[in-house]
């Protein structure tokens, strides 16, 4: 109460006061991007730093200089914005193929990890043989990071997809043709379709034991309403009691308001740290 | 691995993940309704972190789905549902530090020297109830005279600097 | 090195035999302790006057500790997993009687356990064959495929593929790959017969 009195009497003390300058608003300026699409220079997911308990046990200043990195690497090749389940190929150095570089493309499973550390893997099916691979996001020895469909769905974890009835949804041709991905101003569709799996004594994995279970998996085909039903009580011993627990829950809101910020700077920051200027210009 | 290692976990069990919530669920509905409590240590030093996350989570809105659903979950009757989002809420807005306080009680009891635990109170802020008696520090010895003189040094430079 | 050399020479006197300067081990008889960790065991050390220089190579110890946990969980094939194999050569044509197992795996230490890249020993049929790895389900990390099964083709005595032909995609790192192994290995061969690289 006190600070905000003596505040407005500070203001109203001073007589003059500053005008405003004019800002001028264009009919046709371009519309701002969609919230979860920003643009890849001021926030990207792998920006977020992975959870501590307590919090002040976490190194500000290395999570800024991993940013900054990430950021070198990003001036260096265009990486394109992509999720769980888009398709994508990526040309990678190799001392032993003719060319010296090799591409492979394939469907993202899943995507994790923080700053440099971020990896994806990419799933095809080559002769009727199922192939994955794992690729470090700002590794020096990739040299192209090509988007060839734009997809978003609701699970971020696709690891069933290895277990799918039909193959061919990872079967992805490598001459495929790249398809223009939505602008950034409109909102991504998300997928919600389900998809068979096979006899589940083919599974590499119970999908029904995880928590939380993948919703694009169509696991209803294969058991009764009563069994998962029961299962859900054991969901709630071992995981499911997660759901409620308010303080082990990770708030990002605030954290990525931060980053945005900081990332502004640090495009002047790698600047000066590599020479390009002066810290005073 | 030794099996009562913490590995960053930083709460408290008290008897599994199931009795856990449940304790906490009855110790913050409690504080909403009466603004100050009286238990051990533990139990308020737990109940603190949670409160203060709930009060968070109301600043979101009635209308959030998150919001909605945890408040639910926490604070099932409706009586302390309207007395979070009509009273507590507009007393916090402006808050951005803790909501709550906690004083630790040196007089032990029987049962505290069995347990050897200690006694603590815990209470909302701004809360209607007669003050507790806190014994706070002496601002008249040298030390407290100069940081309360260089905080307010402080304050002044940043109103300053703000200003222009 | 250098720095180091000259320091002793004064230390020493003059009249030392060059022969004493050469690397000595500790008196201490660190040989049997088992209880003691890998990098303080007299073995993998290297000693120069009593002074630690650094730690002997192609032995487990505190530098190379991550790297050989890494290799071991990379490898999960084991004496007995079931294999698939994918050439045309007469033993993957015949029909199939008992299912294909592993049965020895020629590495250089005695864990027997296996990769992709290493040689091992199978039966089909009842018939004895000696194959090489060359696909796996236990994901080996970053740049490195990972199968949805574990293919292997077969070799003959002198290390050429009996088949003409490898149906699947192979890793693309065998075409650099040395197998430094005590049994005959012609990569060159194998290479030549893949249809396709991942």
């Amino acid at each position: 109460m006190n600070m905000s009195l003596l505040r407005v009497i500070r203001r109203l003390q001073s007589s003059f006061v500053a005008p405003q300058r004019p800002t001028l608003i264009s009919t046709d300026a371009e519309k701002p991007n969609v919230e979860g699409r920003e643009d890849a220079n001021l926030f990207s997911l792998e920006y977020i730093p992975p959870q501590v308990q307590p919090e002040w046990h976490r190194n500000k200043l290395k999570y800024r200089l991993e940013r900054m990195d990430c950021l070198r690497r990003r001036q260096a090749i265009d990486i394109p914005e992509f999720y769980p389940g888009s398709i994508l190929a990526v040309t990678v150095a190799d001392n032993y193929a003719p060319g010296k570089s090799m591409r492979f493309a394939g469907r993202c499973l899943y995507k994790d990890g923080f700053g440099l550390g971020c990896k994806f893997v990419l799933r095809n099916v080559i002769d009727n043989e199922g192939v994955e691979k794992m690729y470090h996001l700002f590794a020096p020895y990739i040299q192209k990071v090509e988007l060839l469909r734009l997809e978003k769905w609701i699970d971020t974890d696709l690891r069933f997809l290895r277990d799918a009835a039909d193959q061919s949804i990872c079967e992805i041709d490598p001459n495929m043709q790249a398809e223009s991905p939505l602008p950034k101003t409109e909102e991504l569709p998300v997928y919600k379709g389900k998809i068979r799996l096979r006899e589940i004594a083919m599974w590499e994995f119970l999908y029904h034991k995880q928590w939380p279970r993948p919703y694009n998996a169509y696991l209803e085909e294969h058991f009764i309403e009563e069994e998962l039903i029961e299962r859900e009580k054991i969901h709630w011993q071992t995981q499911s009691h997660l759901k409620y627990d308010i303080c082990k829950h990770y708030d990002v809101t605030k954290i990525k308001a931060e980053i945005m910020d900081e990332m502004k700077d640090n495009r002047h920051r790698v600047d000066v740290a590599d020479k390009k200027i002066t810290a005073d210009a | 691995m030794p099996r009562g290692m913490p590995h960053g976990n930083s709460f408290r069990k008290f008897g599994g993940p199931d009795k856990r919530l449940h304790l906490l669920k009855t110790l913050v509905n409690a504080l909403i309704k009466h603004e100050r409590l009286e238990t051990t240590f533990a139990k308020a030093y737990e109940t603190q972190k949670y409160v203060e996350r709930l009060i968070d989570i109301t600043k979101y809105g009635k209308s959030n789905l998150y919001c909605n659903d945890m408040v639910n979950f926490w604070v099932p009757e409706e009586a302390q549902q309207n007395k979070l989002f009509n009273v507590l809420l507009p007393r916090y807005s402006e808050h951005s530090r803790k909501y709550t306080r906690l004083a630790v009680l040196t007089e032990w009891t029987d049962k505290d020297m069995k347990s050897h635990g200690k006694m603590a109170v815990i209470e909302l802020k701004g809360n209607p109830l007669p003050p507790l008696p806190v014994k706070e520090g002496n601002p008249h010895t040298l030390q407290n005279v100069l940081l309360a003189a260089a905080k307010q040094d402080w304050d002044y430079q940043r109103s300053n600097v703000k200003e222009n | 090195m250098e720095i180091l050399l000259r320091n002793f020479c004064l230390f020493s006197s003059a009249s030392v035999h060059p022969r004493s300067l050469r690397l000595q081990r500790f008196a201490f008889s660190t040989t049997q302790c088992s209880w003691l960790p890998d990098r303080m065991r007299y073995d993998n050390q290297t000693f120069y006057d009593n002074v630690q220089i650094g730690y002997k190579r192609g032995h487990s110890n505190i530098r190379n500790r991550d790297r050989d946990i890494k290799k071991l969980q990379t490898r999960a094939l084991q004496k007995l997993t079931r294999v698939r194999i994918v050439d045309n050569s007469p033993t993957a044509l015949q029909p199939v009687i008992r299912s294909a197992r592993i049965i020895e795996i020629y590495t250089k230490t005695k864990r027997h356990v296996g990769g992709v890249g290493d040689l091992c020993l199978i039966t089909k049929n009842g018939a004895m064959k000696r194959a090489f790895i060359v696909g796996q389900r236990q994901s080996m990390g970053i740049l490195k495929a990972r199968m949805d099964s574990n293919n292997v083709i077969i070799l003959d005595k002198d290390g050429n593929p009996e088949g003409t032909r490898i149906t699947v995609p192979i890793p693309a790192w065998l075409r650099g790959y040395d197998p430094k192994k005590k049994h005959p290995i012609s990569m060159s061969k194998l290479v030549a017969i893949a249809s396709s690289f991942v």
